[in-house]
């Protein structure tokens, strides 16, 4: 309403009957009034409109949270019905009260039914001794209120499998145990697998140590044919020297001493091999590093002189016995060398050198380094080098390091490498033996 | 020409790292009446102290040694001019390391263990070898020291009559008198120690 009609009509009134100024008064206060009502109806129905469509977004909120806890409940069933563990839910009588397709499929569980009860007929098929063992586990972890996990053996539809459990307790809200919640899980073929698995570890661990040894016959032959070389030439010597005329008693007699020496030179060397290809069960017990490393040398003379490598020990005095598979050990440090003296043979010109270095790591544990001077381990090796069927060498097999890592963690030892002055340096420790101490 | 070695003067010097093979060869080359020397590697032998006078000898030489090689050692022995007769042993030796060890002139190649005859034998026949080698280098020296001391004028008759001019012949090419060549025949053959034409000859080929 404009206002021009109304000043009118006013005016009219005031021509009619002039007002007395209370009169006048009243109005304004009046027409005041009606518009603070005014206002505040305006102010009112503005609040109410925002409060419509706030509740309006709430329901529209309600619905996604309602489609949301839908989806989410609908993935959790996913889950546990299409997942490969059989879980199955026991109240406080022990009674199944969720079983899922999986613990259904396998176990013919049902609902209802008490723990370790196969089917609807009641029928037993694990012992009265499992059954009295399953219900157990389920009453302790009702009783204790924690979880329990363990490893057992169970007939299911394909016969006895092994598995392992988890049975979590479930709480109400004032901390009552009300429930427990079982999960199994069917490892026989895992299980099956690992046995594999070490298995053909072991028999790889074989090969690769046959194939070492196979490395090392052209070696063997050659230190035994030094010997022999030796017997035979002193044994011609000494029967010209009795042939002769007079016969040379002194020179046949030191002749023949030879031949025994040699004799016992080319003994000990099959002595060795053999001990060497002795495929016997890890057999530990005190041995010295120093004269092991003596002896390894030694086996590997014939190969640093071919690939003329100069190899050093430096060995810290008085040093106490270790504790180990003296063979195995050996075979550690074989393979460290032999690995050596490939990366140092990489090299064209320059000092071809290898150096073992023992000492105490701490009071309880013995240190083996072996340093080179080849072209040393590149930075992203380190990790991998230990790996199964891992190898930088165009003909390596990737087991050397793998089973040497085996042999030295079954003495509860450590290897490792790192980068050295010039190459690399392979390390690894020996518990010492702490029953007797020289 | 005269001073020959003797035959019970060789020596045999063998060179393997393993003192047993060292010391079994020896006393089976000794047994045969020879001398040895033994060496644990290549360096050991070239660093030797040399004899005054050459002494046939013979070098039994393992192909494996330390630091420089048996066959790296025949390469480097035959760059210098003189150097005894190998025979060369090795525990495994290939059909390569063989041809080579026999092309660098090895007298023969053993496989370890041998037959101590086979050894004997290479031995004999490679002392045997150098001795004539040492023969043939003595008289070729001697024969140029002898030439060394004729006038140029009797090295120029020597030249003819090596040719097998006679001394006519000689005396009408050079313009002299027949006698005057026949007095410088007789000093040329004394001073090169021969009493006939032919050892002339002989000795004017070691001249070169």
């Amino acid at each position: 309403m404009s206002e021009e009609p109304l000043r009118k009509t006013r005016r009219k009134n005031h021509r009619k009957a002039p007002e007395t100024p209370e009169v006048k008064q009243a109005k304004a206060a009046l027409l005041a009034e009606k518009a603070a009502l005014e206002q505040r109806l305006h102010e009112t129905t503005q609040n109410l409109a925002a409060a419509d469509a706030k509740i309006k977004e709430g329901i529209v909120d309600l619905k996604r949270a309602d489609a949301l806890l839908h989806a989410v409940e609908q993935e959790f069933r996913t889950v546990v019905e299409n997942t490969p563990d059989q879980i199955i839910r026991y109240d406080r009588e022990l009674r199944r009260i969720f079983v899922n397709p999986a613990a259904k499929a396998s176990f013919q569980a049902t609902l209802g039914h008490v723990a370790g009860f196969l089917r609807n007929d009641g029928k037993l098929l694990a012992t009265p001794e499992e059954i009295e063992m399953i219900q157990g586990a389920i009453r302790s972890v009702l009783e204790s209120g924690k979880p329990r996990e363990f490893e057992l053996t169970w007939p299911n539809v394909s016969g006895r499998r092994a598995f392992s459990v988890r049975m979590e307790p479930e709480f109400d809200l004032t901390g009552a145990v009300t429930s427990v919640l079982g999960v199994a899980r069917d490892i026989t073929d895992l299980k099956a697998a690992e046995e594999a698995l070490r298995q053909s570890q072991a028999e790889l661990a074989r090969v690769a140590r046959v194939n070492l040894v196979g490395a090392l016959a052209a070696s063997l032959a050659h230190e035994l044919n030094q010997p022999l070389t030796g017997v035979i030439s002193n044994a011609e010597a000494a029967l010209r020297w009795l042939e002769a005329g007079p016969p040379n008693i002194g020179e046949a007699s030191q002749s023949l001493q030879r031949i025994v020496r040699d004799g016992h030179r080319a003994g000990d060397v099959v002595t060795r091999t053999r001990s060497f290809l002795k495929k016997g069960e890890p057999a530990k017990a005190g041995f010295k590093v120093e004269e092991l490393i003596r002896e390894t040398f030694t086996l590997v003379q014939d190969e640093t002189r071919r690939r003329h490598v100069d190899v050093q020990a430096r060995i810290a005095p008085d040093l106490p016995v270790v504790l180990g598979d003296r063979v195995q050990v050996q075979q550690v440090l074989l393979n460290l060398l032999m690995n050596s003296f490939d990366a140092v043979s990489e090299i064209a010109g320059g000092t071809r050198q290898v150096i073992v270095r023992v000492k105490m790591k701490s009071t309880k544990i013995l240190q083996l380094s072996i340093e080179d001077s080849g072209p040393g381990i590149g930075p992203e090796l380190p990790e991998r080098l230990f790996e199964a069927f891992y190898s930088t060498k165009s003909h390596g097999l990737g087991m050397g390091l793998s089973i040497s890592r085996s042999i030295v963690e079954a003495h509860g030892g450590r290897i490792w490498a790192e980068p050295a002055k010039r190459g690399a340096k392979f390390n690894f420790t020996l518990p010492i033996d702490g029953r007797s101490r020289p | 020409m005269t001073s020959f070695p003797k035959a019970d003067g060789a020596i045999v010097f063998v060179v393997d790292d393993d003192p047993a093979v060292r010391e079994g060869l020896s006393s089976l080359i000794r047994s045969a009446g020879l001398k040895v020397e033994t060496f644990s590697s290549g360096r050991e032998f070239q660093e030797r102290p040399r004899p005054k006078v050459p002494v046939p000898a013979c070098l039994v030489l393992d192909i494996r040694l330390p630091g420089q090689s048996g066959l790296e050692l025949q390469s480097e022995l035959t760059q210098t001019e003189e150097h005894p007769p190998i025979i060369f042993v090795t525990g495994h030796g290939d059909i390569p390391m063989s041809v080579r060890a026999m092309k660098g002139g090895a007298i023969d190649f053993l496989t370890k263990p041998f037959q101590a005859e086979d050894l004997l034998a290479a031995v004999h026949q490679a002392i045997e070898l150098d001795r004539r080698a040492i023969i043939r280098r003595h008289e070729g020296a001697d024969a140029r020291a002898r030439y060394l001391s004729l006038t140029p004028r009797e090295r120029e008759v020597m030249a003819l009559v090596v040719r097998g001019m006679l001394n006519k012949q000689i005396a009408g090419q050079l313009g002299t008198a027949e006698i005057t060549v026949k007095i410088q025949r007789g000093r040329i053959m004394k001073k090169m120690g021969v009493a006939s034409v032919p050892d002339l000859v002989r000795i004017a080929e070691k001249v070169g």
